[in-house]
């Protein structure tokens, strides 16, 4: 039996929200999910529940482009407070852009693990568990 | 000239020495009266005896040639003359008891002359008549030579002759030993002191004026002069001592009287070619020194000529090239006088620069020619005068037909003949002038386009940005409903996901419209302009946005009186300031009654428009580079679409203007947009 995961969703697109709930709740891929809308409002949780491992997310599934707060502002809140979490957090950056910009800005900030390109296949979510529950095998590859 | 003035002083001299001489004479002589020593009486034993009277005479005259010569204040002339008429009297009254024969009692008034007496003089102690005579004569002479006529001066110099000339026959009587008592008493009474020192004094007398009389002949500086001087002593030698031999053969009676005179004769002859005979080497000698000297000066003459021909050619040939650099130099050159500016000469290029020709400059004055402005001239001038030239000076001369030529200006100041000149240098530079502005509107135009690039640029990268974010999301997720739906087989989840779609589909095409009506604003640049008054686009945008402003009770003020109007695409316009009004609304801080300032004016020439909130403000650290982007909300307003800022930005770029914001959080926002900016 697989180990659940607690995953987190941050992207401001509904449509988006509606297709991951879809698949995740289809294949029960997950312990636990949150959505949020933006960038703050994921911040203001993950602060409130730092102390709290069971109400951390395992990994983040993070957009770039959003209101309020964007995914790189919310990377750059994040790192200030990353170390006084209860347990780490692997973060995931998804975007609909191809453009290598973005990508190579990505590459630049070491709490990313990885980065996905929309739309966010079924997948590509089991692949990103399976590197977080076995990551020997992910790095023989 | 310093070698008459050391022979003056030389003379002078002498003079001193021969007045002291006479004095010391006559001292002699008065001693031997006085302590009775025949010695200083007569020199030789049994010899006639210089008188008592003839000793005082010859003090006097000492004397008085001394004051004679020393004396410079009339008092010491007065004095001197004074004493020489008294000897002028004196001797003229023994001279007068000779001739009348008298006695005035005056031969022995101080002393007895007990050796006249026992030599039988018919007159004891009376001097000898030639003596007087001499007296009188030298202390006339002595007078004479002071005179102003040259006449009187030359009379009293050859009474000084025959003053010499009797005291030598006299002298010589004694060296030939002719007796006294044999015939010429007149000349032999006088004793040989006596004559000796009348010798002395007539000759030495005679150099005050060396040029008149004997004494001209030698004292002159002419081969002549010095022959004599040679010749003449040497003379006076042999002729003494042959005098004496035959006179001496002739009174032992060796030989008679007749043949003693041939034999003189003889002898003289002898003599005389030995003489000449050194007189001819010297001559050669002196003649052979003239030669040298001649060839030597011929020689130098010759060298200089050389010299001279040597720098002529030099000259000539500097002269040549100065011609040459004149005429064919691409640069104006002029030479010009200093203080009034007439032209010497020009060169064919400057003739060629300021469209004159040759004599239309030359002989006229550049002020005259209008060529130069009088101020500037001055200005030159006083820079030339200070250190004597000028370096690369820009000046505006006019040509002949009043036409501004820029030129760079070098000038030397020079003298020629104590008249300063000017040697100017122009380089015309007007061509140039008009290819540096030419180069500058090019640059201008460059930069001008290189910031169209530029922002063109950033336009397509924040387009790359809107396609990879802003409709690849859609499609994405378009892509992932269909999928979706693919795998469905339930007909009510089916439904669902086209809801979905039809949702995706219209925010596709409202994202494209968006983007499309962005590129059109891009693309049109040239929308057209008309003159827009800031009041009237503002009362209009106003009219939309009544129900706003009076919800939100917002306090709204304008100042447009700086800058009334624009020239402007009134869409834009009315665009940007409903935008920005809207924003200020919208994002008005809760706790505050919102406050919209307009304040248009104009800084640097260009059209500024501020407008200020005391809204909520964005920090702009965290959102600055987003502020103007598309779908950039910063606020949770459910009306925030994140496209009014970004159709502002992009409307204002594209009409060549920019847009800037400041803002602090919770205290308001300040935007200004310079209209033209990168237009005129």
């Amino acid at each position: 039996m697989k180990k659940l995961l607690n995953l987190c969703f941050i992207d401001d697109d509904v449509i988006f929200q509606f297709m991951v709930k879809r698949i995740v709740t289809c294949h029960n891929l997950a312990n636990k999910m949150w959505l949020f809308n933006d960038g703050e409002v994921a911040l203001k949780y993950l602060l409130e529940q730092q102390q709290n491992p069971l109400e951390i997310p395992d990994i983040i599934f993070l957009d770039i482009n959003m209101p309020i707060m964007d995914g790189w502002q919310f990377l750059a809140e994040f790192k200030k407070f990353k170390a006084s979490m209860a347990k780490p957090v692997t973060i995931y950056m998804v975007s609909s852009s191809n453009d290598s910009r973005d990508l190579g800005q990505a590459k630049e900030i070491e709490e990313i693990s990885g980065y996905l390109v929309k739309p966010l296949k079924l997948e590509h979510l089991e692949q990103v568990i399976n590197d977080f529950l076995e990551p020997q095998v992910n790095r023989n590859c | 000239m310093p070698i008459n003035i050391v022979r003056k002083v030389k003379s002078e001299y002498l003079f001193l020495l021969t007045g002291f001489l006479v004095m010391l004479s006559a001292t002699i002589g008065l001693l031997g009266w006085t302590l009775d020593i025949d010695v200083f009486k007569s020199v030789l034993p049994n010899y006639p005896t210089m008188k008592f009277n003839t000793a005082i005479c010859f003090m006097i005259l000492g004397f008085a040639f001394l004051l004679f010569i020393k004396g410079k204040s009339k008092a010491v002339k007065i004095g001197s003359y004074t004493l020489l008429i008294a000897l002028c009297i004196f001797s003229a009254l023994s001279l007068s008891q000779d001739i009348f024969n008298f006695s005035a009692g005056i031969d022995q008034w101080a002393v007895k002359d007990l050796d006249g007496a026992r030599q039988h003089d018919a007159f004891p102690g009376r001097m000898a008549p030639t003596t007087s005579f001499c007296f009188f004569l030298i202390a006339i002479a002595i007078l004479g030579l002071r005179f102003k006529s040259r006449s009187i001066n030359i009379l009293a110099q050859y009474i000084m002759h025959l003053v010499s000339l009797l005291s030598f026959v006299s002298v010589t009587c004694f060296l030939l030993s002719v007796p006294n008592t044999e015939a010429f008493t007149f000349f032999t009474s006088m004793a040989v002191n006596t004559s000796a020192t009348f010798l002395i004094l007539s000759i030495v007398a005679a150099n005050v004026h060396k040029d008149l009389g004997v004494t001209g002949i030698f004292t002159g500086e002419k081969i002549g002069n010095i022959i004599a001087r040679k010749l003449f002593p040497r003379l006076i030698i042999v002729l003494l001592i042959f005098g004496y031999v035959s006179m001496l053969l002739q009174r032992h009676h060796f030989i008679s009287p007749e043949f003693a005179e041939v034999i003189s004769i003889v002898l003289f002859i002898l003599a005389g070619i030995f003489l000449f005979r050194g007189v001819l080497r010297n001559m050669n000698s002196l003649d052979l020194k003239k030669n040298v000297a001649e060839n030597e000066i011929r020689l130098l003459n010759k060298n200089l000529e050389e010299t001279i021909l040597e720098r002529t050619s030099e000259l000539k040939h500097s002269n040549d090239l100065f011609i040459k650099i004149f005429n064919s130099n691409p640069a104006g050159i002029a030479i010009s006088t200093l203080d009034t500016g007439e032209y010497r000469n020009v060169n064919p290029a400057l003739l060629k620069i300021l469209n004159y020709k040759k004599e239309e400059m030359i002989g006229h004055l550049s002020s005259k020619l209008m060529i130069i402005d009088s101020e500037t001239r001055r200005r030159v001038i006083s820079l030339v005068d200070e250190d004597g030239q000028l370096t690369n000076t820009h000046i505006t001369l006019k040509d002949k037909d009043g036409i501004d030529r820029h030129c760079l200006l070098a000038m030397e100041r020079f003298e020629e003949k104590g008249q300063y000149y000017m040697i100017s240098f122009i380089n015309d530079i007007t061509d140039r002038r008009i290819a540096e502005a030419k180069l500058a509107t090019t640059y201008q135009e460059a930069e001008r386009l290189a910031d169209n690039l530029t922002r063109r640029n950033k336009q397509l990268l924040s387009f790359a940005h809107i396609t990879s974010h802003n409709l690849r999301s859609p499609v994405s997720n378009l892509n992932m409903l269909l999928l979706f739906y693919k795998e469905s087989n339930n007909a009510s989840d089916q439904l669902q996901l086209i809801e979905k779609m039809d949702t995706v589909v219209n925010h596709l095409t409202t994202t494209l419209d968006e983007l499309l009506e962005t590129i059109s604003i891009q693309e049109n640049t040239e929308k057209e302009r008309q003159e827009l008054f800031f009041e009237q686009v503002f009362k209009s945008v106003t009219d939309i946005l009544i129900g706003e402003l009076l919800e939100s009770k917002a306090i709204v003020k304008i100042d447009f009186l700086k800058a009334p109007n624009v020239f402007y695409p009134k869409v834009y316009l009315e665009s940007i300031l409903l935008n920005l009004v809207s924003n200020a609304i919208k994002y008005r801080s809760p706790h505050r009654i919102p406050e919209i300032v307009l304040v248009s004016e104009i800084v640097n020439g260009k059209t500024l428009l501020t407008v200020t909130d005391n809204g909520l403000g964005i920090d702009l650290n965290m959102h600055g580079k987003n502020l103007f982007g598309m779908r950039k909300t910063f606020h949770r307003h459910p009306n925030a679409k994140g496209l009014g800022l970004f159709i502002v930005k992009t409307q204002v770029e594209a009409m060549g203007g920019e847009i800037t914001a400041k803002s602090e959080v919770d205290k308001g926002t300040i935007f200004k947009i310079i209209f033209n900016k990168h237009t005129l």
